[in-house]
């Protein structure tokens, strides 16, 4: 192989840019950005358009009334009451559970790490069910509970369990991702 | 003192459940977990297997040899398949497209990324109804050529699009951020051409990252209930979702059914989840250690 085969050098070159090795071709590089834009805007741009449109369909004050509704006001000061109680819970816990992983080496680490994985993968309707075989009536904790916490499934304890549930895995990603990224005091 | 330089393996003949550090703070945050897991998980998936345990087999086989049932849990599968086989090839190419370059709209794209996680599924359902659905935007362009997406399994599996690309983006995006460019740089004075660079040196470091977002993706289509039911049409032996017929035996008091179908699909989804993990580990053997 001769010396003159190698015409990426810019200086014997100046027709040939200089390409970077750890980057792809310009075209390949649109091409690609041009993709994700496209997905992403039809996938999640459309529906969040979709959900303006809809809610604005009749004017801003069908809007604002559909929200000053009773019902609808009861049910967004239950929801956030439920989340108010279920996020600093689920804070605490996702604190220390991604200390204790992010710092020791124990026995069972996997095992830990998949339990706390498990709600993403478990159906919410199957974690409400549980939650209405544990809790609902006729079941086996309320014999226990006693008498006290009438319709336990049904209030916003309940509620408040559930929401616990779903995002408690969220909550140690989050963690991690910010443990990873900033370091975290190490 | 404790050091801690880990000893010799062949010094630690003593099996200890955790290895010596002099960080602090082992005994409450792990007391802490064990109890807040066993409280919101572990006590409540106990009392679903205890629940299915005392149906015993005679009774369980029956319920859950149901063709609506068996019908709905291959429906729900297969979707929940499908869309994480889409969200894993679209979710690494807009990972890589949100690390690797700088173009207009980066940020907001990147941010974009989080909806599904923030918007409630029903209102994520709906409004992919309105779009899908004969008479909404895209739904009446297909509409003209001879296609449906609302009230068909297509629509269930753009719903699961939706709902589960944030899991493969935010899985992927962290690792690839860690790659070094070192490894690439050293792969292309050596001779490697990107496309070779690509898939012998940076695709194996992503592929543990990448199974974990496909899994987790998988995961929550299997078990996706508000968003799909808007967009599914719920159709008997066709387009219904194996969590909607939870809901429903809920709904008649037929608890054990419910709890046949609970625990079939948790199975089902705990094997797959296994799989995943093993090819994990198999990766894991043949590539070295990376995420």
């Amino acid at each position: 192989m001769s010396l003159d085969a190698s015409p990426q050098w810019p200086l014997s070159a100046p027709t040939v840019r200089f390409m970077d090795p750890t980057s792809e071709s310009a075209r390949i590089k649109w091409a690609l950005i041009t993709i994700a834009v496209l997905f992403a805007s039809a996938v999640l741009a459309l529906p969040l358009a979709a959900v303006f449109t809809e809610a604005l369909r009749h004017g801003p004050t069908a809007a604002l009334a559909a929200i000053s509704d009773p019902d609808a006001l009861s049910a967004i000061r239950l929801t956030l009451m439920v989340a108010l109680i279920a996020v600093p819970l689920n804070l605490v816990f996702g604190v220390c559970a991604a200390w204790a992983i992010a710092k020791f080496d124990f026995a069972g680490k996997a095992f830990l790490i998949t339990l706390i994985d498990l709600p993403f993968s478990v159906s919410p309707v199957i974690a409400g069910l549980v939650y209405i075989l544990l809790f609902g009536t006729g079941s086996d904790a309320r014999a226990h509970i006693g008498q006290h916490r009438p319709s336990d499934s049904l209030c916003s304890s309940g509620r408040g369990v559930g929401h616990r549930f779903r995002h408690l895995p969220l909550r140690r990603t989050r963690a991690h991702s910010a443990d990873a990224g900033a370091g975290f005091g190490r | 003192m404790a050091l801690t330089v880990p000893a010799p393996a062949k010094w630690r003949f003593r099996w200890r459940f955790r290895q010596q550090s002099v960080i602090p703070g082992f005994g409450v945050t792990f007391g802490v977990t064990v109890f807040y897991l066993g409280l919101v998980i572990l006590v409540p998936l106990a009392g679903l297997g205890l629940r299915t345990a005392s149906l015993g087999w005679q009774d369980f086989l029956k319920l859950a040899a149901d063709a609506r049932i068996l019908s709905a849990i291959r429906t729900s599968f297969w979707t929940a398949f499908a869309a994480a086989c889409v969200n894993a090839v679209f979710g690494l190419v807009l990972a890589w497209v949100l690390v690797r370059y700088r173009f207009l709209g980066r940020r907001v794209i990147d941010a974009m990324v989080d909806l599904p996680f923030a918007l409630p599924t029903a209102v994520a359902g709906v409004a992919l109804t309105a779009i899908y659905a004969p008479n909404g935007w895209v739904g009446h362009l297909l509409q003209q050529i001879g296609l449906r997406i609302a009230y068909t399994p297509a629509g269930i599996v753009i719903a699961l699009i939706f709902v589960g690309l944030p899991f493969v983006v935010r899985t992927v995006q962290p690792v690839m951020e860690e790659l070094s460019r070192e490894t690439e740089e050293a792969s292309a004075t050596l001779g490697a051409s990107r496309l070779q660079t690509l898939r012998r040196v940076v695709l194996p470091s992503l592929t543990p990252a990448i199974l974990t977002g496909f899994a987790l993706a998988f995961g929550r289509g299997v078990g996706e209930y508000g968003s799909v039911i808007f967009i599914a049409g719920n159709i008997p032996y066709v387009s219904e979702i194996a969590p909607l017929l939870i809901v429903m035996r809920l709904e008649e008091y037929n608890y054990p059914a419910a709890t046949a179908i609970g625990t079939i699909m948790l199975l089902l989804s705990f094997l797959v989840l296994l799989t995943i993990n093993l090819i994990q580990a198999w990766s894991r053997r043949r590539y070295g250690h990376v995420a």
